[in-house]
């Protein structure tokens, strides 16, 4: 099913779990207000630390079990590619896997 | 002011008076005083309840207020990295600062910082400029103001500095909550990184970590120090290679240890605690 937002169901349910997670690793009160959406950006918008991105994949990989590599699925991304990382692309790597 | 008194005749240009001044209130924002000036023991003139703002200079904020060229708000440490510890608030120091270590396209990059980073961005530029200025000095060189030192970001993140007498100065930054820390050097990439050491879930370092890391992590006296470190180490050489870790520490393997020294990917790094971080940075 593909909702008004243009997601299907299977990803808006990981969107939310996702940022669910992003909220948990950053840890801070203005991280409660800001917008986490399928085109938030990881170092724009969210201003990820390095350790806070590996906080990220052992909290992934918790939630979604070890048949979601986030981890090996990162390092096979250029430099740059994983600057430009927005959450939608990790939602849909995880819908992917399931 | 609250009130100026004038008793008796106006004292006169150049008449030498004597001057008391009693502090009524001091507090971290201000200071509130009476005065009282005399001539030959009568009173001439009182001011009562004179106020004035005090701001949040310390004793390393005031030498460099005095003369930016030849003092470093950061402290060097022996190793030759920069150590900044920014524990200013007041938006009055904050603005001090930037205009005092940032040029104008520094200034704007700064605008352009969010507001999770725009603190540890500019404590950063600090430790920045004073490492690359230590570095000046050691060659030789007189004083240097923090803006004739020009520190940007390639789009990939890795910083580049342009400084004055010397023509080809590598730069790694870093930081974590208060603690801004950097490393200059000329002609060779240099890799630097600063990480609180705390416990974290054992998933978190199986993140990290290949499983020969792991038994050498479980054989030290602080596990959670020594893993702490080994991240950071490999941070630092991810960093000296101009790429970050991209959410792979194991990218990265030690590939041996003596002791205080790691080296990890074929590079040698050398560690000290700082409170309760640690530093890491790439030698030779």
């Amino acid at each position: 099913m593909t909702g008004k937002d243009g997601l299907r169901d299977a990803e808006r349910e990981v969107l939310e779990g996702l940022a669910e997670l992003i909220r948990e690793v950053i840890g801070e009160t203005w991280a409660e207000d800001i917008p986490i959406t399928m085109d938030t950006s990881f170092e724009q918008d969210l201003e990820l630390e390095s350790i806070e991105l590996v906080a990220l994949a052992e909290r992934v990989r918790e939630r979604y079990g070890p048949g979601v590599d986030f981890t090996g699925w990162l390092s096979g991304m250029e430099l740059d590619q994983v600057i430009a990382l927005r959450v939608g692309q990790v939602v849909e790597f995880i819908a992917q896997c399931r | 002011v609250e009130r100026v008194e004038l008793f008796g005749l106006e004292p006169s240009v150049g008449q030498r008076l004597e001057a008391f001044v009693r502090i009524r209130r001091l507090e971290p924002g201000g200071i509130w005083a009476d005065m009282e000036l005399a001539d030959a023991g009568a009173v001439a003139i009182r001011v009562t309840g004179w106020h004035d703002r005090r701001f949040e200079f310390d004793d390393r904020l005031w030498p460099v207020l005095r003369g930016p060229e030849r003092h470093l708000l950061s402290t060097i440490r022996p190793e030759g990295y920069s150590l900044f510890h920014d524990t200013y608030r007041s938006a009055f120091t904050r603005d001090y600062l930037s205009r005092r270590f940032l040029g104008e396209q520094e200034r704007a990059a700064l605008d352009a910082v969010g507001p999770r980073r725009r603190r540890s961005w500019m404590a950063g530029r600090v430790a920045a400029k004073d490492a690359v200025r230590a570095l000046l000095w050691r060659r030789g060189c007189g004083p240097v103001f923090p803006v004739e030192i020009a520190v940007w970001n390639e789009p990939g993140g890795r910083p580049r500095v342009r400084a004055p007498f010397l023509d080809d100065v590598r730069l790694s930054i870093a930081h974590t909550g208060e603690l801004a820390v950097a490393l200059a050097s000329e002609g060779r990439d240099v890799g630097i990184d600063v990480e609180r050491v705390e416990a974290r879930p054992p998933e978190f370092w199986d993140v990290c970590f290949t499983a020969g890391e792991r038994r050498a992590i479980e054989a030290t006296e602080d596990p959670i120090a020594e893993a702490t470190r080994l991240f950071a180490a490999k941070e630092a050489v991810a960093k000296s290679r101009g790429e970050g870790l991209g959410g792979n520490p194991r990218r990265l393997e030690m590939t041996d240890r003596d002791g205080g020294a790691l080296e990890v990917g074929g590079r040698r790094v050398e560690s000290r605690r700082e409170g309760d971080c640690v530093v890491c940075w790439t030698v030779a």
